[in-house]
């Protein structure tokens, strides 16, 4: 049994209010395409052109059979794969693998409902004091600043329900 | 000219050094008496065995709660408490809070809190830590989280001086307890995954004035490392061997920090202590062994002068700094009495060394699901690294799958006890395996500097043996390398462990519980589930002639993090599987010091 799930997320930007790269996609959940391959790219590259008022599918995930490890068996679009990568490279440490929240740091399944892309931004670029911890601010981190657009797809993936606990492959 | 003037400077401290000790010789006479735990080992050896024996295997179960103390932070308490005299000496996470208690009446004599810069925290890579104070010459030394050394009048509280040991905006941060020894202090540096350069420093307890900075990598004159004099077992090290294994200058943001434990042999002088990760933990980017990170040191006391190396995990792939503690026993090996160094790592190997010429004697596993290597090669010292387990050889952007042990190592800083008694070693352990993939990423001074994905869970899903625990508690033969006993526990054993003369070893878990078990046997004695999980250190002394053992509890540091490993499904704590339940179905913040004594 495969399981698609998809979100489509309305993007209403203007040209220079974040330092994250938007790319010009449109998808609709159908498995596509070079065009999203050569946007992500270019987003690597830096030098995509930022989009306004664009339609964009924020994350794309197949889930599959449990294998034998026990572990469903999930593909990632390549952004959404991305932003798993990067969340499990420098956020995991705080906020722990998956992103369930540690003693120090909240679950995030439950934060990232509260907030559209441009607060989620607007808190990782500049960081903020918690109730208990204190969000460092990732602007000045080209690892993390890059990749908003990614992280905030993984993010929301994870807190739809729509990507399960465990390591996720990229969709080949 | 300026480099003239710190140069004479630093010849004159070295040559007034030897000849004042008052701290030693006053802290050598408090660590005899068995009354006091006045160093955060016990003794300049790290044995954490305490010959106190009102408490032994006959009566440790009828323990009962003596008296308990809030110390009002939420994060992780690490270290335990100091007891010198009548007086009782805690150090709490950020902010680092100071108390001293009176252990008459259990009231407080003084308080003292640091302000600290906020900022500092985000900069701390697994929660805001600190693993206790030094006690010598009526201070109180204080190791804050923003770097800043603070001499502390013991009886008042009142600040005596003040140094800056970092600098937090570029990442460096410390969490470790400094040591007295002499008339230094010895303290080093946390960083690693920031690009911070390691480095262990000993300052003059008199005026916080620098004696001499030790690096962990660089050039000669950073690192203190004589080519010829120095040693690699037992071979000379060579020009420039701080530098000459990493690429281009990639050492200066090496890594190789020193956020752990430090011993200390007073015959020999010398003093003991591990490095941690070459910095990026993508380790495609940093060709070569990156000398001297992930390696035991013996420095000399006086001069700071490295002795001798030896290097662990020579070109790092997994993350498995060296930085636990080096335990300083004497016993028999292959039938002959030694001075030895006992030394459970980070990557799954127990190592006893002679820690006279730093001779390799035993390396063996002491958690039987490590398999990134098969051996070490005790001419070389290297480890035999399983191709299939080498992140390096998989290669960037490649997950590397079921490497044992996971990034947390099979051990971490949590010390382990020795008790001559038995002649066994007492050790806290991991038991989880990752997948790793590392990738490229740029490096900018004062943001974590990374470079791989981690998923960690359960080691038995690695050896396929049915086991869900991710902790043992392993009693360990340091002479035949050997796991004597070992007592599986549901998370990772977090806490500092301790022997003592009634025959029983004490440890706490996550969940909370402090626990007491047999020395000889393992056999569970005593059990008591403290206000919240424990990753700090239990410690006993005696006061008004009665024993007691204490231990904060205050879960946190990266031992939360690891406790929500190895669930796959996000119901998998109900299910299959139950035998995982998050950290939060067991235990919450708040850090607590229980203290515990025998019914009168």
């Amino acid at each position: 049994m495969i399981l698609v799930a998809t979100a489509i997320l309305l993007f209403a930007c203007a040209a220079d209010s974040t330092e994250e790269k938007l790319s010009a996609q449109v998808v609709d959940g159908a498995p596509e395409s070079t065009a999203k391959e050569k946007a992500a790219g270019m987003a690597d590259a830096g030098q995509d052109e930022k989009s306004t008022d664009s339609a964009s599918a924020l994350y794309s995930v197949e889930c599959g059979q449990v294998n034998d490890a026990g572990e469903p068996f999930c593909y990632l679009d390549r952004d959404t794969y991305i932003g798993w990568r990067t969340f499990h490279g420098f956020c995991h440490r705080c906020h722990a693998q998956d992103a369930v929240g540690s003693t120090f740091a909240p679950n995030l399944l439950d934060r990232i409902q509260g907030f559209d892309f441009d607060a989620f931004v607007d808190r990782t670029a500049n960081g903020f004091t918690g109730q208990v911890g204190v969000m460092p601010p990732w602007k000045d981190n080209p690892n993390v600043s890059k990749r908003y657009k990614e992280l905030f797809a993984y993010l929301k993936a994870r807190s739809d329900g729509a990507l399960p606990r465990g390591r996720p492959k990229k969709k080949p | 000219m300026t480099k003239r003037i710190i140069v004479m400077i630093g010849v004159a401290l070295a040559v007034i050094a030897p000849g004042t000790s008052s701290g030693n010789t006053e802290l050598m006479k408090l660590m005899d008496n068995p009354d006091n735990w006045a160093i955060w080992g016990g003794d300049y050896a790290g044995t954490r065995y305490s010959k106190l024996n009102e408490i032994n295997s006959k009566n440790v179960g009828d323990l009962q709660v003596a008296w308990t103390f809030s110390t009002g932070v939420l994060r992780g308490h690490e270290g335990g408490p100091l007891v010198v005299g009548d007086t009782m000496y805690i150090m709490t996470p950020f902010p680092n809070k100071v108390f001293a208690i009176d252990l008459n009446d259990q009231t407080i004599i003084w308080r003292y809190e640091p302000k600290q810069d906020p900022d500092t925290i985000p900069v701390m890579c697994c929660d805001t830590v600190a693993r206790g104070l030094a006690y010598a010459d009526g201070k109180i030394f204080l190791q804050q989280a923003d770097t800043h050394l603070v001499a502390l009048n013991a009886k008042t509280g009142k600040m005596i001086w003040r140094i800056k040991n970092g600098d937090p905006k570029k990442g460096s941060t410390n969490t470790n307890a400094p040591v007295v020894i002499k008339d230094k202090v010895l303290t080093g540096i946390s960083g690693g995954e920031f690009g911070v350069r390691g480095f262990l420093a000993a300052y003059n307890i008199s005026d916080g004035s620098l004696a001499w900075k030790g690096f962990s990598v660089g050039p000669d004159k950073d690192t203190l490392i004589d080519p010829i004099k120095t040693t690699h077992l037992g071979k000379p090290v060579g020009k420039s061997s701080g530098t000459n294994t990493w690429k281009g200058d990639q050492w200066k943001i090496g890594g190789g920090t020193t956020w752990g434990w430090y011993t200390y042999d007073p015959d020999l002088n010398l003093v003991y202590y591990g490095t941690g990760n070459p910095s990026t933990w993508n380790p495609v980017v940093r060709p070569g062994d990156n000398r001297w990170s992930m390696t035991i040191f013996a420095r000399d006391l006086d001069t700071g002068k490295a002795k001798w190396l030896y290097q662990m995990t020579p070109h790092d792939e997994w993350d498995y700094d060296g930085i636990n503690e080096m335990i300083l026993a004497d016993i028999k090996v292959k039938g002959k009495n030694r001075k030895v160094l006992v030394h459970f790592d980070r990557n799954g190997f127990g190592y006893t060394l002679d820690r006279v010429t730093g001779e390799l004697l035993v390396a063996e596993k002491f958690d039987p699901s490590v398999n990134w290597a098969t051996h070490v090669n005790m001419k070389t010292g290297r480890p035999a690294v399983v191709a299939k387990y080498s992140t390096h050889a998989t290669g960037q952007d490649t997950n590397t799958k079921n490497v044992c042990p996971a990034a947390l190592g099979s051990k971490d800083q949590q010390p382990a006890a020795f008790s001559p008694k038995t002649g066994l070693f007492y050790v806290p352990t991991n038991h989880l395996c990752m997948d790793y993939e590392p990738f490229e990423v740029e490096y900018v001074a004062g943001q974590p500097y990374v470079g791989a994905t981690l998923s960690m869970f359960p080691a038995g899903r690695v050896t396929g043996d049915g086991t869900t625990n991710l902790g043992n508690f392993i009693a360990w033969d340091a002479s035949a390398g050997k796991i004597v006993w070992s007592l599986p526990e549901r998370f990772s054993v977090w806490s500092g462990a301790l022997a003592t003369a009634g025959d029983i070893v004490f440890y706490g878990t996550l969940e909370g519980y402090l626990k007491a078990v047999d020395a000889k046997t393992g056999k569970e004695l005593y059990k008591f589930k403290t206000p919240s999980g424990i990753i700090g250190n239990v410690n006993t002394w005696k006061h008004d002639g009665k024993q007691y053992i204490g231990v904060l509890s205050g879960i946190g540091g990266w031992a939360g993090i690891g406790m929500a490993a190895g669930l796959t499904g996000d119901t998998d704590g109900l299910g299959a599987v139950g035998a995982y339940k998050a950290l939060d179905n067991y235990t919450q913040l708040g850090g607590v010091l229980t203290v515990f004594a025998l019914p009168d």
